[in-house]
């Protein structure tokens, strides 16, 4: 049995961590074996000896009554939770042998005294036990550790980058090259005509927001800038008045798109997840509510010589996701139905689930992530390669800034992975020898 | 003055978040609880807004006579909260027919879409470009992976004790190899979604350090350091 010198409890032999707490107990010397009793084991009990072997080990009826610390056995007496079993002689047993009476003492800070402050601990049976070494406390913890890296690669390159040593030393990342599905959505959107309607699925929340605000930007503000049409509508609650600001907020950053006077129909919350995306590739104008924003749709696209009476009349449904299962649904129900030309817009998270409708040409392009909206800006500005999009000054994207964290933070990750799988490697072969 | 106290509000609870990396603690909660309330109030006042009135209430409101059909879902809707008035079991039946009917046109919905857009098109899709290598090799891995199941479920098989199949000798060293090519695969692709999972992750850290550092500019911390530093050095 090894006792852990954290937290106390008791570990079968040969264990390297400590079962509740998770200490390394790898130094620790494992304790005599407890003596044996006579009471028959119950029938339900040795079913469960025989399917978990080790709990045998720890069974802590098996300690002799003599055994117990008085200190201890006072100490459940008054307390018997701390036993967690019924107050009689084996439970007090089960007491002191998971949780040594040095442990106890000095946990509930009780002198181990006969009951008078400031006299001599009374010597016990337990005094002749050999001290348990106490593992010293790591400096700092590995997670803390990791924390700490990870805050800093991401932190320092934001603190950085204003000043002007950083700019003078014009550092460039490593950047990727344009992946072929984000190609494709460029120039889907590209292809737009001047009069284009174009359905807009915002399905993401504030707690994505980070990441995918930087894929909106590059991809809606391509089909503002071609003067498509946008109608905007998101199945999740939190999705609208998203949307709204952040299409706010990029015309209002972005002078060339301001000059186009875009007039974005917000249609608001559709509720029903995937029936309402069944009536959505159906009957559009029947699955949202009977509102002004509704009427202008209808007036705008009359004017334009078109119709919503089915997704047909759409010349490009792009979807906003950073869920793979919402975008999924997209395809199922909408773009497999209508034959709607669609681009998603998804997370880094979400882009493997995605991928296979690309690369089966379901869908006519993917772009993913920071990098792929990297990319995208870079194809908008005119470049050929990622990094293009980072050195026009004026025109710079938000994501160019974030840049240097994104790769500082993965490779804090990286690290850890590398770190942690050696070293589960090498305690995994530690404990193969013999 | 929303804005000063709005950045404010938004940075500590931002940091209250943040800090139980170090510890579970009761500002984390605060800011824990803070956020499920507000979540579920929102979500309460869009159903209202949103849903209800726009949908069910104005119109029923507005023209009762050919809206009437709109009276069925409240109905539907209505007998979900039969059970909470302890009825008999005919009444919990009718209870549960909303409820049935929701999941079964939505089963229907979702059965059908999956059969049409993912599994009918990416069947089709794996096998048409069979004669590149890309397609060979795509072939190859996608046969690979349930093979590992397969061989994974009759070693199990074997050492409870069932009989052998008959042909379980002829393609055994095959049959491993396969499964094993798929396993890997398997675990190549774990991988890779974890990857793009932690780099969408680090996104988002990247996105909440620069709010609160713009946060921290925008409440004036930066300006309140600097003449403080001012007012030690003295200059």
């Amino acid at each position: 049995m090894i006792y852990c010198p954290s937290c106390g409890t008791a570990n079968r032999d040969g264990s390297r961590f400590c079962n509740h707490c998770g200490g390394d107990i790898s130094h620790v010397p494992s304790a005599p074996p407890p003596l044996a009793d006579d009471r028959p084991v119950p029938p339900e009990e040795a079913a469960l000896l025989e399917e978990q072997p080790w709990l045998a080990a720890a069974e802590p009826d098996a300690v002799a009554p003599d055994q117990v610390a008085p200190e201890v056995a006072e100490l459940i007496r008054e307390q018997p939770w701390l036993a967690g079993v019924e107050q009689d002689e084996p439970a007090l047993a089960a007491a002191s042998s998971a949780l040594p009476a040095e442990d106890v003492a000095s946990r509930l800070h009780l002198a181990a005294t006969d009951g008078h402050p400031g006299d001599a601990p009374t010597p016990t049976a337990w005094d002749a036990a050999p001290a348990v070494k106490r593992h010293p406390r790591r400096p700092i913890d590995p997670p803390y550790l990791f924390y700490a890296l990870l805050l800093a690669a991401v932190a320092l390159p934001l603190i950085l980058q204003p000043l002007p040593f950083w700019r003078e030393a014009d550092l460039q990342p490593p950047i990727p090259a344009i992946p072929a599905a984000v190609q494709a959505a460029f120039q889907a959107v590209d292809a737009l005509p001047r009069e284009a309607v174009v359905l807009v699925a915002w399905d993401y929340d504030p707690t994505t927001a980070g990441e995918m605000n930087l894929l909106a930007d590059a991809l809606v503000g391509h089909v503002i800038g071609r003067g498509a049409q946008l109608v905007v509508l998101s199945l999740l609650p939190a999705g609208p008045p998203l949307a709204q600001a952040e299409i706010a907020r990029l015309i209002e950053g972005t002078p060339s798109l301001a000059a186009v006077r875009p007039q974005p129909i917000q249609l608001g919350y559709v509720p029903g997840g995937d029936i309402a995306l069944g009536l959505i590739s159906s009957d559009p104008l029947q699955a949202m509510p009977a509102t002004s924003a509704r009427d202008s749709l209808q007036r705008r696209l009359l004017l334009r010589g078109r119709s919503l009476t089915g997704l047909a009349n759409v010349d490009l449904l792009l979807v906003l996701t950073a869920d793979a299962d919402d975008g999924r649904a997209w395809v199922e129900q909408v773009t497999s139905r209508t034959g709607a030309p669609t681009v998603i817009g998804a997370s880094a998270a979400a882009a493997p689930g995605l991928a296979p409708y690309q690369a089966a040409g379901q869908v006519v392009g993917l772009v993913n992530g920071y990098d792929g909206a990297l990319a995208y800006q870079s194809l908008r500005g005119g470049h050929s390669t990622s990094a293009g999009a980072c050195v026009d000054a004026p025109d710079r994207p938000a994501v160019c800034e974030t840049l240097w964290s994104q790769w500082g933070g993965q490779g804090v990750l990286l690290l850890a992975l590398i770190v942690g799988g050696g070293a589960a490697v090498l305690a995994r072969r530690r404990r193969a020898r013999p | 003055m929303t804005d000063g106290l709005g950045a404010w509000v938004a940075l500590l609870l931002t940091l209250f978040i943040f800090s139980s990396l170090l510890r579970d603690n009761g500002l984390s909660r605060l800011a824990e609880h803070l956020l499920v309330g507000t979540a579920a109030g929102y979500a309460g006042v869009v159903a209202v807004r949103q849903v209800l009135l726009p949908r069910l209430i104005m119109p029923l409101l507005s023209d009762p006579l050919h809206r009437w059909p709109l009276l069925v879902p409240v109905a539907l809707g209505l007998l979900w909260l039969l059970p909470m008035l302890r009825p008999g079991r005919a009444a919990r039946a009718a209870g549960a027919l909303g409820l049935a009917l929701l999941f079964g046109v939505g089963a229907g919905l979702v059965v059908s879409g999956a059969w049409l857009g993912t599994l009918w098109p990416q069947a089709l899709a794996a096998a048409r470009p069979a004669l590149s290598v890309d397609g060979v090799l795509l072939l190859a891995l996608t046969a690979a992976v349930p093979l590992f199941f397969f061989v994974r479920t009759r070693e199990r098989g074997q050492e409870r004790g069932d009989p052998p199949s008959p042909w379980a000798s002829a393609g055994n060293r095959l049959l491993r190899l396969a499964g094993g090519v798929g396993y890997i695969t398997l675990l190549i692709t774990f991988g890779v979604i974890f990857a793009r999972a932690g780099v969408a992750r680090i996104a988002l850290l990247v996105d909440r350090l620069q709010f609160v550092m713009d946060n921290v500019q925008q409440v004036g911390l930066f300006d309140l350091a600097q003449r403080l530093w001012q007012f030690l050095v003295g200059s």
